[in-house]
């Protein structure tokens, strides 16, 4: 997509750290194995989750993620407490630090998509904008599928 | 997006309060005993509430089929219990697929008396048709268990779970804050165990299987 590798960036990590803003490539953010859950029937809300590598030289803070396909998204991560009660608390920023990978899964931090502008379904493919603070937008493509997939040949 | 924030629910906050004090009556239920030896006189299984079970009293609610769903029919098979709502879009689809793990598990070890039950902290969207299409999608045996909100409440309440109405933004969606933990109901109706989040089907299932075979040793 328009996620493009430049061979260039691996060389200038000073440059790269002392520009801004710059594209995805430049700064050496990565974000794989995007994907969304279908959602059960009846139900308007869907969960998504992915990687974001840092493999720039500095922190990289995550603060938007937006869809042509839903009208809203959100950050959350779901927060077990001591006495075992489950509650979704809305994050605005997710840093990430130099060099490291942050992981959006399954009863952990996921992306609440709201609204889907049309019925989503397994197979499906979804693009998915990620904004960072420094004005870093990344493009990619979410895969749409069973939470547990194992269960399609039922 | 703005949200408006909104008065928790007066009703449910009762309801978190009454569980929370029996939520303190379930830790100091659990057992951390050493390994036991011949047949089982204190278990060494974790989180196993023995030898003073909480025997589950009467209730009534609604399956999803519209029929009614009381303590009678928790007797003669052993139940997974879950609560919580179908618009929650990560831990319980989480939590669904892997107790549809472990009954898919336990079929194959050829013990079929086994139930799951999700029961709903949101009556109000969770109706019968809804519970019945969602609990189906995770396994077509499984049980969805609604009704009024006094109906729930008659199985919650005396089960220590915590529910409680979160935010409602502009749109008129909300979040419900609930206990995450599956309770294991033996087939006497006696409240046997609790496993609490994060899920996985192995943990579950290994459990389940110890807390089985010890309990046949007891009878």
């Amino acid at each position: 997509m328009i996620h493009k590798i430049r061979k260039a960036a691996v060389l200038m990590p000073i440059l790269a750290a002392l520009a801004a803003p710059l594209s995805a490539s430049e700064t050496a953010l990565k974000v794989h194995d995007a994907w969304i859950a279908e959602a059960p029937p009846g139900v308007r809300v869907n969960a998504g989750y992915l990687i974001i590598g840092n493999q720039s030289g500095r922190k990289r803070v995550l603060t938007d993620v937006t869809s042509p396909a839903f009208s809203r998204i959100e950050m959350h991560s779901t927060v077990i407490s001591d006495d075992g009660t489950s509650s979704m608390q809305r994050q605005k920023r997710i840093p990430v630090p130099a060099g490291e990978r942050f992981r959006f899964s399954p009863g952990g931090h996921h992306l609440m998509l709201f609204d889907g502008r049309e019925p989503i379904r397994t197979g499906d493919e979804i693009p998915l904008i990620l904004h960072f603070a420094d004005g870093i937008t990344i493009d990619t493509i979410a895969a749409v599928r069973r939470i547990n997939s194992s269960h399609e040949h039922h | 997006m703005m949200l408006k924030k909104k008065t928790v629910n007066a009703v449910a906050l009762i309801l978190g309060l009454i569980a929370l004090g029996l939520g303190v009556g379930f830790s100091t239920a659990h057992y951390y005993t050493g390994p036991a030896k011949e047949p089982a006189q204190e278990p060494s299984i974790e989180g196993l509430f023995w030898p003073n079970p909480k025997q589950v009293r009467p209730f009534e609610t609604v399956d999803h089929t519209g029929e009614r769903f009381g303590l009678k029919q928790l007797e003669g098979r052993w139940s997974f219990l879950f609560f919580g709502f179908t618009h929650c879009p990560d831990i319980c689809p989480v939590t669904l697929s892997v107790l549809d793990q472990v009954e898919r598990e336990l079929e194959q070890r050829g013990i079929t008396n086994t139930q799951t039950l999700f029961v709903t902290v949101d009556p109000e969207r969770d109706t019968t048709r809804q519970l019945s299409e969602y609990v189906g999608y995770f396994n077509p045996d499984f049980i969805g268990l609604g009704g009024s909100e006094e109906q729930i409440r008659s199985l919650t309440g005396q089960l220590g779970v915590v529910a409680a109405r979160g935010e409602v933004s502009e749109d008129g969606d909300y979040l419900v804050d609930h206990s995450a933990s599956v309770l294991l109901v033996d087939p006497r109706g006696r409240l046997i165990s609790l496993f609490s989040a994060p899920h996985k089907a192995d943990e579950i299932l290994s459990r389940f299987l110890d807390i089985r075979q010890f309990m046949q040793q007891q009878s």
